[in-house]
């Protein structure tokens, strides 16, 4: 036996000496080895979908008009692809990313990088105070709606931590006539960002 | 089908059937790690009387990631919500909901606050040497990777790591 398996051998001809046990059998191995061949290829493709390249579909009216730009008329969510190796590094302002949010665990919210570590934000209405700065490993995600009530963004959870950063959002694939690469020169920026160093200095750190 | 030509097999340059076999397996095995539960070795003095300062070997739980099933009381492992890429061990004191006293130290005064919703209050065993949410706030569950169970290493100091929190009696 060889020390790959080859589920998609080629099936003998049945002969019409084989009793039905027989051919039961042969049958039963096969599925079985299709069955093996993609259960053991699954931890393959959960590593690629969680860490790699995943199409992640797109929902609410948090990004429109930039995404859904049809909420209110359409049940249709937009599909973006994201690209999930290194997520977290070299992160600027205006990529558009997707995390795991902070008030559900369960779920990935999908927003536009505002401020890094550093700058220095004014914030709009549901947020507490008039300005704030991010701190050291966050960044500040909002979404392109204009209406505040619409988005869950930072000016409601806070800064959002880069370790919850699981991907930036490189295209979108689904509708058409949106496809293509998000390019972050064509977002005009925020006038409510005082930009910082860049990096806030090594934060003190012993657990 | 026989032990001694299968070893001997191993002896012929490996084939690219060779190569995937062991390619998948590394991903079975690193889903086993990441999704079911491992080893990992600790360091830090935070969790001083449960878990020693340096070369303590404990398991790890990853069915409790994301915060699946964790409580008041259990010891998790999550990735640093300030540090990218490193992690680190606590004990949840306070779950969504809860009211917990944010002690800033001495000379910052303490405040009480409640958990806000999807997070959760971590805090060293060891308060003095432990950096932890009294100085950057409730973490997000979805930053924990899992739940630590018990200490395997140094084997003379292998033990449960228990949930220490008791529900009060009733009176």
């Amino acid at each position: 036996m060889p020390l790959h398996f080859r589920p998609f051998r080629p099936i003998p001809k049945l002969r019409p000496t084989r009793t039905i046990a027989q051919r039961f059998r042969a049958d039963a191995r096969t599925t079985f080895g299709i069955l093996f061949f993609f259960a053991s290829w699954f931890p393959a493709w959960s590593f690629f979908t969680n860490n790699v390249f995943c199409i992640m579909s797109v929902t609410g009216p948090s990004m429109a008009p930039f995404l859904n730009t049809d909420y209110n008329s359409s049940l249709v969510s937009d599909r973006v692809w994201v690209n999930m190796w290194r997520a977290g590094e070299g992160l600027k302002r205006g990529m558009v990313v997707a995390y795991r949010s902070p008030t559900n665990p369960e779920r990935f919210a999908v927003k536009r990088i505002i401020a890094l570590e550093g700058d220095t934000v004014i914030t709009k209405p549901p947020h507490p105070f008039t300005q704030e700065d991010v701190p050291f490993g966050h960044v500040w995600v909002e979404g392109d709606q204009l209406d505040g009530n619409k988005t869950m963004d930072s000016n409601r959870v806070g800064p959002v931590s880069k370790s919850l950063i699981v991907g930036r959002v490189g295209g979108v694939v689904w509708p058409w006539r949106k496809a293509g690469r998000i390019r972050r020169e064509d977002w005009k920026g925020s006038d409510r960002v005082l930009v910082g160093k860049g990096t806030v200095e090594e934060y003190e750190f012993f657990h | 089908m026989t032990l001694i030509p299968r070893l001997l097999s191993l002896l012929r340059p490996p084939t690219a059937g060779d190569v995937i076999v062991v390619v998948k397996y590394c991903f079975i095995f690193h889903f086993f790690a990441t999704h079911i539960g491992g080893f990992a070795l600790t360091d830090g003095p935070s969790m001083v009387p449960t878990i020693n300062v340096r070369g303590v070997w404990v398991y790890i739980d990853h069915f409790a990631r994301r915060g699946r099933g964790v409580r008041v009381g259990d010891v998790v492992d999550f990735h640093h919500p300030m540090v990218q890429g490193s992690g680190a061990i606590k004990r949840v004191m306070g779950m969504p909901g809860d009211f917990v006293v944010k002690d800033g130290g001495e000379g910052r005064g303490k405040m009480m606050m409640q958990v806000p919703d999807g997070h959760c209050w971590v805090m060293g065993d060891n308060l003095p040497e432990s950096r932890d949410s009294r100085l950057y706030g409730p973490i997000p569950l979805a930053l924990i990777k899992g739940k630590v169970i018990a200490r395997v290493s140094p084997w003379s100091d292998r033990g449960w790591i228990e949930n220490g929190l008791q529900r009060p009696e009733e009176s």
